[in-house]
């Protein structure tokens, strides 16, 4: 899963970058979400590009927008439903 | 250097502050002085509040067990039932001398909302399971038209009390619901801590729900006195935004004496005779009357009251926070620098945050994860319009019941035509503005355009204001009509 914990970070970074001109750098345990680093919008952009890009599929019962406040807690996410 | 930076850093008044408020002692001595700020801004049951603040302050590992019962204190300090429309409608019921028995209804509803967690976790395959906060909707639905039934007396009191207190926990119930669908049950008990909690009793849940909460929460001595520093200057920003109502009321609408000047003077109660610029309701009863103010009156009335209406939403958010700050949960901010926002979503986003969490959480994601995903683009915006525009409708029309009594259920959704209008509208300008961001069209303006999109977005949200109130005295045609009048002489 290193190749994906990279993919997610860049595109952590990415959204950051060009949604909120963020370029400070992005930890693999960095709060994300209750920071207020990333808003709601970006948490879509970010769980967009899981789907895409990983097949994710999100059961909208179990939605927490908390799932998405680091690189390690998105990471978790993959790792299980590819468990 | 080490030394010297350290001890700069040791010197400074924040530090200096925090290392007071880090002792228990010095906690209390900022309740004190928090609170006496708090009855200066005429704040209901501050003392309450304060004796609620003086506690977590004081027991600060004890902050959860002390939510629980100051939770129930105020939700019988504070009931969330509007007793004006109970004592108007009780004499049809013959029940005007049995209205304290709402209180009956207190413990039913909250049973029912464990009952109903209970059936989730009982039977997780079944429709309340997949679909939890319709379920809860529809609960309000049945309650309705339950208090719609030819009822009498006592059983009168109690079901439209539940109606009423069910309609203002729903989206407390929603949080709390789905937050332990399947996480640790144990914990459901302790959470209705966060119903309607000492900091926030109104519809909208300030600090959304327990999951959000327990990770905002103060783990140590260091985060509380940095939580409860934080919480302290917010209280000062809502002393100077309501300062500057003040100053409006008094010298601007020149609200009579004996009205309160913290807040916006209320159309339906408060004649103003000679303001230096009418409120807009005042405008547009003028302009109904065939007698309208000028244009440019038109303008600043209308440019005013969206002002005045942003600093009280402020001020209010301000103080709520703030609350919640000094019991130890350093949660964001209900309102941002809402005028620094580059689009009209994110105006929305800074606005009022709570809410539009509320409704990322319940209308936007939902949608969003279920429904076309094929196509990306109509996704968002069909999402969004879900949240901003239904959504939006939706938890205003639950909310308001005195209108559903007064006038009854087909009528009351008739008079939130004009909502919905705005709602539609305000739905379908976030969905775009979204969409024109994630296609890079519109992003960080700078200079000349940073001051045109600032315009286009005040002069949206300032137009779109003319539709935002439901009344009984105004419909649909009226507010077009003000709106077209703002463009001819």
């Amino acid at each position: 899963m290193s190749i994906a914990r990279e993919q997610v970070r860049d595109y952590v970074q990415k959204v950051l970058r060009e949604n909120k001109e963020d370029t400070d750098p992005v930890g693999d345990g960095d709060s994300l979400v209750l920071s207020g680093r990333l808003s709601s919008l970006d948490v879509v952009d970010v769980l967009t590009f899981l789907e895409g890009q990983f097949g994710f599929a999100m059961d909208p019962n179990d939605f927490d927008q908390a799932k998405f406040d680091s690189v390690d807690s998105i990471v978790e996410m993959l790792d299980k439903q590819h468990a | 250097m080490t030394i010297a930076v350290a001890e700069r850093i040791e010197v400074t008044p924040r530090a200096k502050a925090l290392a007071i408020i880090r002792t228990r002692a010095g906690r209390l001595a900022l309740v004190v002085v928090f609170t006496g700020l708090m009855a200066g801004l005429q704040m209901s049951h501050w003392w309450a509040i304060g004796i609620c603040l003086a506690l977590t302050s004081a027991f600060p590992q004890h902050r959860r067990a002390i939510l629980l019962p100051a939770a129930a204190a105020f939700a019988l300090l504070m009931p969330a039932v509007d007793f004006t429309v109970l004592s108007e409608l009780a004499p049809q019921h013959a029940a005007s001398s049995l209205l304290r028995m709402w209180s009956i209804a207190l413990p039913i509803v909250w049973a029912i909302a464990f009952a109903y967690l209970w059936i989730i976790h009982r039977f997780p395959k079944s429709i309340v399971a997949r679909r939890p906060v319709t379920g809860l909707i529809a609960i309000l639905l049945l309650l309705m038209a339950a208090s719609a039934a030819p009822l009498k007396g006592a059983a009168w009191v109690i079901v439209t009390s539940m109606t009423m207190l069910f309609a203002q926990y729903l989206w407390f119930f929603a949080y709390w619901v789905t937050e332990n669908l399947s996480r640790d049950k144990s914990k459901a008990i302790v959470r209705t801590g966060f119903w309607r909690p000492f900091w926030g009793f109104t519809a909208v849940p300030y600090g959304k729900g327990a999951n959000y909460l327990e990770r905002v929460e103060a783990k140590n001595d260091d985060d509380l006195a940095t939580s409860q520093m934080k919480g302290f200057k917010l209280l000062i920003w809502a002393i100077v935004l309501t300062s500057m109502i003040v100053l409006v009321n008094k010298f601007v609408y020149r609200v009579p004496p004996a009205t309160s000047l913290t807040r916006l003077p209320d159309p339906g109660l408060v004649v103003l005779s000679n303001p230096v610029i009418p409120t807009y309701p005042m405008s547009l009863e003028a302009m109904q009357a065939g007698t309208p103010y000028s244009l440019p009156m038109r303008w600043a009335a209308l440019l005013l009251y969206f002002v005045m209406r942003v600093a009280g939403l402020t001020a209010w958010g301000a103080k709520v926070i703030a609350i919640a700050r000094m019991a130890g949960f350093n949660a964001f901010r209900n309102t941002y620098r809402p005028f620094e926002a580059p689009t009209i979503a994110e105006f929305y986003n800074r606005i009022y945050y709570y809410f539009k969490e509320l409704l990322v959480a319940f209308f936007f994601y939902p949608t969003y994860l279920r429904y076309l995903k094929k196509w990306p683009r109509v996704r968002l915006f069909i999402a969004t319009l879900a949240a901003a525009g239904f959504g939006n409708w939706l938890f205003h029309f639950l909310r308001d019941q005195d209108l559903i009594y007064r006038h009854g259920f087909w009528n009351a959704l008739w008079m939130y035509r004009s909502y919905a209008v705005y709602a539609l509208i305000l739905g379908s300008a976030i969905g775009i503005s979204q969409l024109r961001t994630i296609a890079n069209k519109q992003k960080h303006p700078r200079g000349v355009a940073k001051l045109r999109a600032f315009a286009v977005i005040m002069f949206f949200y300032i137009l779109i204001s003319t539709f935002e109130e439901p009344n009984t005295r105004h419909g649909l045609g009226d507010y077009l009509n003000y709106c077209i009048a703002l463009f001819v002489p």
